[in-house]
């Protein structure tokens, strides 16, 4: 079948089998190599992309299944001038990642949560993550520089 | 302008990482990113449904005839032209790539389809018919212990393929003259840090050559790069193996997919393609390693007044069905410091293998750690008990003292440096030891189950590549080749139009060795670190390296530092020899700042790096560089001094020694038996620390891997050997949600061992934290008997109830 | 771990729909496809069509009614769960839908998906047994409806025909007076729950006039614990409620999860879920 589609305001068409993922599309057949693949069946997050807007994994779709639709990946997130954005630049000074696999599918989901005002604080952003597995941070670089870019304040000692 | 001629010490400061930009825009290029061979088929791999079973038949006639596919490779194929991988010990295990004849362990490879694409692989892979004729299992390591046990390996008599005895001191006077005797028993069970990306090898057979060229996400080439040519029975030189720019973690885990490297390089040889393979989470769960699981029986000698007096130590480790190197080097990494922090003597230890059906296993962040502190620090707290004492207490009565550094202990390692007691203190204070103890009074009294768990560990770093011989007699030893010591070999480069170039093998696979190793240059050289281009993936064709060169044992800080250090330093000797002339001064005076040599007392006298180097490069003969223009691009090995056990199979199995005291504050759900973890307070001393951003990353990620396996991992075999924990829904890392509150603390005390002081750091936290949490759990419980990982199905079966 | 060949198609009407699963039988609905793709990516599941009904218009969409939240099939859960009208009207979609999976899998796995895969772990069909909600079932023929009670078979198998689709989602609207509660156990946050209750209660006078408790994740489909509700309705003590509750019920067992600790859960889930209605 026939995609049709935007990702990262360039247009793109391809054909492709109808079984295709959406991960293997973008990585093979689009040549857009940040969107990891972790697990294919949906639990480490690593492939997640955004969809319309909407932050998705992108191993539970099928690449005919988004064709019409506008979509963003890790690649696209920086400016146009090639700044990183602030949730990027966050990432770097807060030591949120390490090995940077799992940190693509991670900036996405971030990315839509972001913008949509939906982390007012770290309780949020813990359940947030809780659809991402990251293996060498252990999560509190993460925390933090996700944190940061929403401008909550460093962490405190927490009382028991 | 003026000129500031103190250098800038970037080693030690917390330096954002070089890496990360190329990662943060998805950039990077991870293994199945790249495409060095284009047109490689792409490998789907048939494996087996059955634990142990005979290979009766394999039908891939139906297979061959699907749209796409190249080929199909048999294990019996395999086994024609490979050999068996070699081992450390002398018994007949045959074990290849892929099984020809017997398969024994659920997912060992029995063929191999090559396709068009992975879809079409996997279409095909469904069609081969193998027929098996299925055999008795032995899925546990007791099981395959016991001597009236089906044995897995024709040629051998009894599924342990190993056992040795190790005595030192006199453990017998210290139990005959104990005051206590605990005796205990326990389970470390199966895990994996199971890295977010796995596997992935590209390999070609050249048939002209009958070389290799072949790329992994391995992180070597370590011993293991021998293991595999050998296998393939080519020269080791022949195997070109390549890393990729950037490896999605491993934690150790990786390190076995060597064996791939020789089942796909056998299959491009078979078929005639180049042939390339990503191994899906499936595959990875089902098949690729785990942390062996331990069975100990620890009995611990006391005086009245709670010294310990000597220690007994019977391990039994299952490595799965196959001994695959470096295995059994899980029981050995520790074997130096089995006694652990605390000075004892007098230590009696077996140390056993045993072969089950299941998955071979390998390393596993805190190699050998977690087994031996979950055991010994149980059993500290137990003995506190039945002393009357504090845990506290008891373990400050034992532990290693200050002014015993360099400490010797029972069985070989030298503790390097530390102040154990100060950890502990500052531990205490760090934790808010006051607080926690009130918090548990006051919740007691209303009926909630609070505990306290103490666990104290010294992590081994650097591993003397001699310690796995221990698994040999010393007679045995005396027959081959000595083992020791750690290298490292460096290439450094200053360009001609300045700028340096550093090369190691160090393969790192998100733990910032580009951006340590560019901090160290630039202090040397009086560079800023972007000046330094770093280079530290594997090309075993490209760059010389040593049979230690790779990532494992916490080895970056402690020896590749080290060595780039030295690269460096001799580098600096040679631009100053070159200045000096120039500059009008002795070469030792030689300042090298801001990208410049000068003068030692006159700012305005320099030459710049570049200058100095296009001189060098561009006219060798007019600035008298041309006997030596080749000094400004050196090649170094640095070996950090450990020697190989001696006759007594005493050995210092590592290098430099840390020190981690954690304590955790934990609450058990009486209703659901769900543990929350309160607090978790941690202090460790690694010696100096080279990037504090870095080193506290890899603190709290290898906690994160300690807090996972002491409470929600664990692979489960069901007694058919099946892998009942194979996906990610049942086979669950901890995600933010399910991580604590931490609080921690880092105190250096150099290393006199290593050339800027600093010891390993990443794998302490993985060691104590299932030792910890297990303290706390028995603390809140009131019970002594506490498995591990401690799951709420588990710990609610744990809650001592009233009878009904 | 790629899915098998497939054939895959996008009617552009519900009557389409019904058709080519009516053609093909072994024709799939996908929807959100968050639970069915890990079983194709597996090949746990080949269907040799899939009918994604994405693209019919009139799937998607809340409304909002003086006794229904209707929620077209189509809608996503996060959608759902974004809409404050809705989980006013329906305060236990509230306090379920955060359990679902996680944002990203609610971004796109929709209402009617979760209900139709009728998961015997999943928290939406508890919900809705527990509301004695019903669901919009078009066919060849006319469409009907179907009531919660009845729709879950056994696990992953719902009484819809092979070529019906299910349109829309009905979740009752109670009376002010109710209170609800949900709880669930898990190994992970947002993993599939060890175990799960649902509670609805009609609270007059600090006394619970009127009960449904759902639990899942202990046998094939969510079910009722009827005794438990006839129970605290006659006034039964709390304790004696949990043992009610436990003894009603013989729970599957699991490797994470055995037996006896999921009948444990059981109790003392609805005792949480019971004090809190009682509380609020
Ligand atoms: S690869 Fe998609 S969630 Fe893991
Ligand atoms: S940075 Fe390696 S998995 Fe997250």
């Amino acid at each position: 079948m026939r995609v049709t589609l935007h990702v990262n305001g360039r247009a793109y068409a391809r054909d492709v089998e109808d079984r295709l993922l959406l991960s293997d599309f973008l990585r093979h057949e689009l040549g857009l190599r940040g969107t990891h693949v972790g697990c294919e069946h949906g639990v480490c997050g690593a492939c997640t992309v955004l969809v319309d807007g909407a932050a998705v994994r992108s191993c539970l779709v099928l690449a005919v299944q988004v064709d019409g639709a506008a979509l963003r990946t890790v690649e696209g997130l920086a400016a146009t001038d090639g700044a990183l954005s602030p949730l990027q630049s966050a990432f770097r000074e807060h030591h949120g990642l390490q090995c940077g696999f799992c940190t693509p599918g991670i900036l996405m989901s971030a990315t839509e949560a972001l913008d949509r005002g939906e982390l007012t604080d770290r309780q949020a952003i813990n359940e947030l993550l809780s659809g991402h597995l990251c293996r060498c941070t252990g999560y509190v670089g993460i925390v933090e520089a996700i944190a940061a870019a929403v401008g909550l304040p460093p962490a405190e000692e927490q009382a028991l | 302008m003026a000129i500031t001629i103190s250098t800038p010490t970037w080693v030690g400061s917390a330096l954002p990482r070089v890496e990360d930009e190329t990662l943060l825009r998805g950039l990077g290029w991870f293994m199945d990113d790249i495409d060095p061979l284009p047109h490689a088929g792409h490998a789907a791999i048939v494996r087996s449904p059955f634990a142990h079973a005979r290979i009766v038949s394999i039908d891939a006639s139906e297979a061959l005839a699907v749209e796409g596919v190249i080929g199909v490779v048999t294990g019996a194929e395999i086994a024609a032209v490979t050999a068996p991988f070699p081992s450390v010990l002398d018994v007949p295990i045959d074990y290849r790539p892929a099984a020809a004849d017997v398969v024994r362990f659920v997912g060992e490879p029995v063929a191999v389809v090559v396709a068009r694409d992975r879809y079409v692989a996997e279409d095909a892979a469904e069609r081969i018919r193998v027929e098996y004729e299925p055999l008795a299992v032995v899925a546990d390591p007791a099981s395959a212990a016991d001597p009236a046990a089906v044995v897995l390996h024709a040629g051998t008599t009894s599924n342990v393929v190993s056992d040795r005895s190790f005595c030192y001191g006199d453990p017998a006077a210290a139990f005959r003259d104990a005051a206590l005797i605990v005796r205990r028993s326990f389970r470390h069970p199966r895990s994996s840090a199971t890295p977010v990306e796995c596997y992935g090898v590209i390999a070609a057979w050249n048939a002209a050559t009958g070389g290799v060229d072949a790329w992994a996400n391995f992180q070597g080439p370590f011993t293991l790069h021998g293991v595999a040519a050998a296998s393939l029975g080519i020269p080791a030189a022949q195997l070109r193996l390549r890393t990729p720019l950037q490896s999605g973690g491993s934690y150790g885990i990786k390190a076995a997919v060597y064996v791939y490297v020789v089942l796909l390089a056998a299959v491009s040889r078979l078929l005639g393609v180049p042939v390339r393979w990503t191994e899906d989470r499936g595959e990875h769960l089902l098949a690729s390693s785990s942390a062996t699981e331990r069975l100990t029986e620890v009995a611990a000698a006391f005086s009245a007044d709670g010294r310990l007096l000597g220690l007994e130590l019977d391990l039994l480790d299952d490595v799965g069905a196959y001994v695959r190197a470096p295995e059994p080097a899980t029981l050995y990494r520790m074997h130096g410091c089995l006694t652990g922090a605390y000075d004892v003597a007098n230590l009696a230890v077996r140390s056993r293998v045993v072969v089950t059906n299941r998955s071979p296993t390998g390393l596993n962040r805190g190699f050998g750690g977690p087994q031996l502190y979950y055991p010994l620090e149980r059993t500290m707290a137990i003995a506190a008990g039945e002393l009357g004492l504090d845990h506290l207490e008891l373990v400050r009565r034992n532990l290693v003292g200050a002014a015993q550094m360099p400490y010797h202990a029972a069985a070989g390692a030298i503790y390097d440096s530390g102040d154990y007691h100060r950890c502990v203190d500052e531990l205490l204070e760090v934790a808010d030891h006051d607080e926690l103890l009130a918090f548990r009074a006051e919740a007691r009294a209303t009926g909630r189950l609070v505990g306290l768990g103490l666990a104290v560990v010294v992590e081994p770093s650097v591993s003397n590549m001699g310690y796995i011989s221990l698994a040999q007699t010393a007679a045995e030893r005396a027959r081959g080749l000595p083992k020791s010591g750690n290298s490292e070999v460096v290439a450094i480069a200053l360009h001609p139009h300045g700028g340096v170039t550093v090369r190691f093998t160090s393969t790192p696979q998100g733990q910032g060795h580009a951006t340590v190793a560019a901090q160290i240059v630039a202090d040397a050289l009086g560079l800023q670190p972007q000046d330094v281009a770093v280079q530290a993936e594997a090309d075993t064709g490209g760059h010389p390296w040593a049979v230690s060169s790779g990532n494992y044992s916490s080895r970056f800080s402690g020896v590749v530092a080290s060595a780039i250090h030295q690269a460096a330093t001799l580098l600096a000797g040679r631009i100053r020899a070159l200045a000096a002339p120039q500059l009008g001064c002795a070469a030792d005076a030689v300042v090298l700042a801001g990208a410049a040599a000068r003068h030692p007392d006159d700012p305005d006298r320099s030459v710049s790096l570049r200058r100095l180097a296009g001189g060098a490069h561009w006219n060798p003969v007019g600035t008298g560089a041309a006997g030596d223009v080749n000094g400004l691009a050196l090649t170094a090995t640095y070996s950090i001094p450990l020697a190989e056990p001696d006759g007594d199979d005493r050995c210092n199995t590592s290098a430099a020694y840390g020190f981690i005291a954690d304590l955790a504050l934990v609450e058990v759900d009486r209703e659901t038996g769900v543990v929350q973890v309160l607090r978790y307070a941690t202090v460790h001393d690694a010696g100096r620390i080279l990037n504090p951003l870095i080193a506290n990353g890899q603190m709290l990620g290898g906690l994160a891997h300690g807090l996972g396996a002491a409470l929600l991992e664990e692979h489960r075999h069901d007694e058919d050997g099946n892998l009942l924990t194979a996906t990610f829904l049942d086979y669950t890392p901890p995600t933010a949600t399910e991580l604590p509150p931490i609080r921690h603390r880092a105190i250096e005390t150099p290393s006199p061992v290593t050339p800027l002081g600093a010891k390993g750091l990443g794998e302490g936290n993985t060691m104590s934290a299932p030792a910890c949490l297990a303290n706390a759990v028995a603390d809140a419980l009131g019970i002594d008997d506490v498995p591990l990982p401690l799951t709420p199905a588990r710990v609610w079966s744990l809650i001592p109830r009233e009878p009904a | 771990m790629k899915p098998a060949p497939l054939r895959y198609v996008r009617p552009q009407s519900v009557a389409e729909a019904c058709a080519a699963l009516h053609a093909e039988p072994e024709a799939k609905v996908i929807a959100g496809g968050q639970s069915l793709m890990p079983l194709l990516n597996f090949r746990l599941a080949v269907p040799e069509v899939l009918v994604d009904l994405a693209g019919i218009p009139g799937l998607r969409g809340i409304v909002v009614a003086e006794d229904s939240v209707e929620v077209g099939a189509m809608t996503t859960q996060r959608a759902l769960e974004r809409d404050a009208d809705a989980l006013a009207a329906c305060p236990l979609l509230a306090l379920a839908l955060p359990h679902v999976g996680h944002t990203t899998t609610r971004n796109r796995g929709t209402v009617g998906g979760s209900i139709a895969h009728a998961d015997a772990a999943a928290e939406l069909p508890c919900v809705l047994a527990c509301l004695d909600g019903s669901v919009i079932v078009a066919g060849q023929g006319a469409s009907r409806q179907q009531a919660a009670a009845g729709l879950f078979v056994t696990h992953l198998t719902s009484a819809l025909a092979a070529d019906e689709v299910l349109t829309a989602v009905r979740f009752p609207v109670l009376a002010d007076s109710w209170r609800f509660a949900f709880h669930e156990v898990t190994q992970r946050h947002g993993d599939y729950a060890m175990t799960m209750i649902a509670c609805a209660a009609d609270v007059v006078a600090g006394r619970i006039v009127e009960v449904r408790i759902a639990a899942g994740a202990i046998a094939d489909r969510p079910l009722r614990l009827t005794e438990a509700e006839q129970a605290v309705v006659a006034g039964v003590e709390l304790g004696e409620v949990r043992r009610i509750a436990e003894a009603s019920i013989e729970p599957s067992g699991s490797p994470h999860a055995p037996a006896a600790y999921r009948r444990a859960l059981v109790g003392a889930l609805v005792v949480r879920c019971l004090e809190q209605v009682l509380a609020a």
